[in-house]
């Protein structure tokens, strides 16, 4: 299953992805201003200088989001890829068609997770090379893992919908409708009330910049954990869904 | 006890009956030829047996095992219409990988030696993408027959082969019923479905329409 699910033209097509997303990234956003250390320069490379809810129009967040984007068309492609050998090769070979499915979904996690990994790392790497330096390399490690973390949450989460979606109609027209919804919806944030823009919940994907590089925590009402647990419970829920629809779907 | 048991099977796809109160006993160890026109339901039929699609009524049960959609007969060769394998790999690799998923794998001699009797070369670097009709053919056929499998669905095995290529396939389905696989068989030549079967099932717009034994 390795050979299939994870080979080296998809990893090296990732990787190259990651990389160049996050080195045009860090110059588009370091570039606007200076910040003063490692751990500013990597944050504004980031997340810019998004001010959420202000009803300004913030062209940081489809800056930061871009790459989001590119990595869900890119990995959502993955999912439907092999469908046809798999009905016609595979499935009959295994116990149950939904093996096939574990291992389809848990290469979108997988990946999703790669590519964020990939994305903060050479971000950093980005920020060291213009000439940042720290010596809070606690401080750097947290905002690092923190980002990692939520920007695999994201995109899985999105992917995830792809996927499902895909089973039934056209995968790259599932894939397009997606991605469209999610930029729509970042869209939104610029026009939402300090208030409320909390509870957008692609605002998770922002969160760190304002829960922990910042002293900005009013801006939201409940704890850091808590976006992240809403996050989980939808991607667990998403999952259930996924394995119900595979069950009933035809694979003709 | 029959080996493959169909009773009552309905399916419709968008409003349209695929197939149609299909009831079917079949025994182990023989040779079933299905014939009938494009779209008369054999190859639902098929995905059927094989688990590949759910249905609306009925139940099809292979060697006392409930086959529903997503739950496969055990050791089971399958060959699909039009299907492809993996593009960029070889004959010899796309074996290996699905040898490698099978429930009951084999030694690569073994598939070297499958390959090597549909007339492929094992050792060919050439990839799949690069193969003629003819070659993809003999490396779905090859696929079908890996692994021993007790139960071997066929559909159209004889498309794109040249005659040569199509005497061999019949020797080695007949050996493999002789060696106690059950064998069903797709196929429009009526000739191809007489040489080799033992019964013959005629289907149209989804039902069975005659049953019939092969004299030989």
């Amino acid at each position: 299953m390795i050979r299939i699910f994870f080979r080296k033209k998809d990893i090296v097509s990732i990787t190259f992805l990651a990389v160049i997303c996050a080195v045009i990234i860090t110059f588009l956003q370091v570039g606007i201003d200076a910040p003063v250390n490692l751990e500013g320069a990597f944050l504004t490379a980031r997340d810019g200088f998004i001010v959420l809810g202000e009803r300004e129009y913030h062209s940081d967040a489809f800056t930061c989001t871009f790459n989001m984007v590119l990595a869900i068309v890119f990995i959502s492609k993955l999912f439907s890829e092999d469908i046809d050998i798999a009905k016609s090769f595979v499935f009959i070979r295994i116990k149950k068609t939904d093996i096939w499915f574990k291992y389809k979904f848990l290469q979108t996690l997988v990946y999703s997770f790669y590519y964020s990994f990939i994305y903060h790392l050479s971000i950093l790497a980005s920020v060291y090379l213009l000439g940042y330096k720290t010596d809070k390399y606690f401080v750097l490690a947290k905002y690092v893992i923190w980002g990692m973390i939520t920007s695999f949450m994201i995109i899985f989460m999105i992917l995830v919908v792809c996927n499902i979606l895909g089973l039934y109609m056209k995968p790259h027209l599932a894939t397009a409708l997606i991605t469209a919804l999610t930029v729509l919806s970042i869209g939104v944030v610029c026009f939402l009330h300090l208030d409320q823009v909390q509870y957008h919940l692609l605002i998770s994907y922002f969160i760190s910049w304002h829960t922990i590089a910042s002293s900005n925590s009013a801006v939201y009402s409940f704890p850091t954990w808590s976006y992240y647990a809403v996050i989980a419970v939808i991607i667990l829920v998403e999952l259930i869904l996924a394995k119900i629809f595979v069950k009933k779907k035809d694979f003709i | 006890m029959s080996y493959i048991v169909i009773e009552n099977v309905t399916k419709t796809i968008k409003n349209n009956l695929i197939l149609d109160n299909i009831n079917l006993l079949l025994e182990k160890n023989k040779i079933y030829g299905f014939v009938g026109i494009n779209g008369s339901g054999k190859t639902m039929l098929f995905r059927a047996i094989a688990g590949l699609i759910g249905y609306d009524n009925g139940s099809v049960k292979v060697d006392g095992t409930e086959i529903k959609n997503g739950v496969h007969p055990k050791k089971t060769g399958l060959l699909i219409e039009n299907a492809d394998l993996w593009m960029e790999l070889t004959a010899m690799e796309n074996m290996k990988i699905l040898n490698r998923l099978s429930t009951n794998t084999i030694s690569d001699e073994k598939i070297e030696e499958i390959l090597t009797y549909f007339g492929l070369d094992p050792k060919s670097k050439k990839p799949y993408k690069a193969f003629s009709l003819g070659m993809k053919q003999k490396l779905r056929i090859s696929q079908a027959f890996m692994g021993e499998p007790e139960l071997i669905i066929l559909d159209e095995p004889t498309n794109a082969l040249d005659e040569n290529s199509i005497i061999k396939l019949r020797e080695y389905i007949i050996d493999k019923k002789k060696k106690g696989a059950t064998i069903l068989l797709a196929s429009h030549s009526r000739t191809e479905i007489e040489l080799l079967c033992d019964e013959i099932i005629f289907m149209d717009e989804g039902k069975i329409t005659k049953l019939e034994k092969v004299v030989k």
